[in-house]
């Protein structure tokens, strides 16, 4: 349990970081990936644990809504939800395939972007095939680009936790 | 009891106080704000690191792509401060007599009120729909929510949260920013709105309710002083007119607002504080 709070709380702390600095100064046409959003999703698929899912997506959405956010749960709210639903796709059928990540991320991140998009859009209507075309899939192409590193991450960072589950067992 | 004990519940009690969260902060109620501030206050002086980092290397970087026309420049720039020189002497004359001139009148010094406060920017958004950045200056050094924030060239946005080392900006290019501005050369005002579409690019919307109104190409654009929730000395350059379009139901128009500020490149920022009544009357 410590090791997981561990492992999780610093990759977040980092990728939150590095998002909000020096990210910014390698955008590609604008866009820059969500690293933390992809680190919620192959985190989630790769445990397959609901509870855990969501308390990631939850932690790294407040992380996210105390650096940038104006108003505090929106972020939260959608990343609570995105570990949920992630955590929650079978894990035996798709154990530790790239593909299955890209593929999941390429879906998550359509769809977490598309209520970002909403949300916006509620407030000042746009141009949706303009956001959709420069913005959407722009950042889901990088994000599945991202995720492939990330799947290699969480799969040592499983392997570690598994290893710490098993050491602590008494019998 | 049982289900008072399942995992559903907690789900939904979570997610019914990031609702009431959302609520309560998005009315513009400052009880959630040391909420914002515990990680920028831990974690402020890494990021501020980093971002300088980040600026290092982007300098190197556009240092060795320019060499070849440092020379040219220079010349250009020589001849350039010479005729400065001689128009600074000119401006002097004026200048003094501006000052005897609103002394005679008795006119109010619009930046008289209002205190100075240098900020570094250390995050910027971390999303790709928003444009809300994080400077190293809270109310330790004096700034409150709703203080304008300036650059030496023209109007950046202002202070949604300010935190005790750090606050948060939205710059008039968000979506959720809208401001009061006139024109400089007939005084129409108008409201200076972030977009989606131009955020990219660092460009703002202007809507011309009017239609006789007489706009051009490249004209000033400045703030008009007439917000009321957050007060901004009037006559702070936001930026000229770039373009004018038709709306897409053809029946009215619109401008778009380059900034006089450069958001891509910005990393320092100045905040206007209010001075403090005690101050004030000290004076």
């Amino acid at each position: 349990m410590k090791t997981k709070i561990f492992y999780v709380g610093i990759c977040l702390a980092v990728l939150t970081v590095i998002q909000s600095s020096i990210l910014n100064y390698i955008k590609i046409f604008g866009i820059k990936p969500n690293l933390v959003a992809v680190f919620v999703i192959c985190y989630s698929l790769i445990r397959g644990n609901m509870v855990e899912g969501a308390a990631t997506g939850l932690f790294a959405g407040l992380l996210q809504d105390m650096v940038s956010g104006k108003v505090i749960g929106l972020y939260s709210l959608i990343g609570m939800f995105l570990g949920l639903a992630l955590s929650s796709v079978n894990r035996r059928l798709y154990r530790d395939n790239v593909i299955v990540t890209v593929f999941f991320t390429i879906v998550a991140t359509l769809c977490y972007e598309t209520l970002f998009a909403f949300y916006v859009y509620l407030k000042q209507p746009f141009n949706p095939v303009e956001a959709i075309l420069y913005r959407i899939l722009p950042i889901t192409a990088y994000n599945s680009v991202v995720s492939i590193l990330f799947h290699i991450i969480c799969s040592r960072i499983n392997v570690r936790i598994e290893n710490s589950v098993k050491s602590a067992r008494k019998f | 009891m049982r289900f008072l004990k399942s995992k559903l519940f907690l789900l939904l009690v979570t997610t019914l106080l990031l609702l009431v969260a959302l609520g309560v902060t998005s009315a513009h109620v400052d009880s959630l704000g040391w909420f914002s501030d515990i990680f920028n206050t831990v974690l402020f002086p890494l990021q501020k690191l980093l971002t300088a980092a980040g600026n290092g290397i982007e300098e190197t970087v556009s240092f060795f792509a320019e060499t070849g026309t440092l020379r040219k420049e220079n010349e250009r720039l020589r001849s350039e401060v010479e005729e400065l020189k001689k128009e600074i002497q000119e401006l002097n004359k004026y200048r003094k007599e501006n000052d005897d001139l609103k002394k005679a009148l008795n006119l109010k010094d619009e930046f008289k009120d209002f205190e100075y406060v240098g900020a570094n920017i250390i995050a910027k958004d971390m999303g790709n729909w928003f444009n809300v950045f994080t400077i190293d200056a809270g109310t330790a050094d004096g700034v409150e929510k709703y203080n304008p924030v300036i650059t030496g060239s023209g109007f950046v946005g202002k202070v949604i949260s300010a935190g005790r080392y750090t606050s948060k900006v939205i710059s008039i290019i968000d979506v959720d920013s809208a401001i009061s501005a006139r024109l400089s050369k007939s005084g129409y005002v108008f409201t200076v709105k972030g977009d989606l579409s131009f955020q990219g690019e660092g460009l703002c919307r202007m809507d011309i309710t009017d239609a006789s109104t007489d706009i051009a190409v490249g004209d000033e654009v400045e703030t008009s002083g007439l917000n009321d929730l957050f007060p901004v000395p009037k006559g702070i350059l936001i930026g000229s007119v770039k373009e004018i379009r038709r709306t897409r139901d053809g029946l009215g128009r619109y401008a778009i607002i380059q900034p006089a500020v450069n958001f891509r490149n910005l990393d320092k920022v100045i905040v206007l504080k209010y001075k403090s009544k005690t101050q004030e009357i000290m004076e």
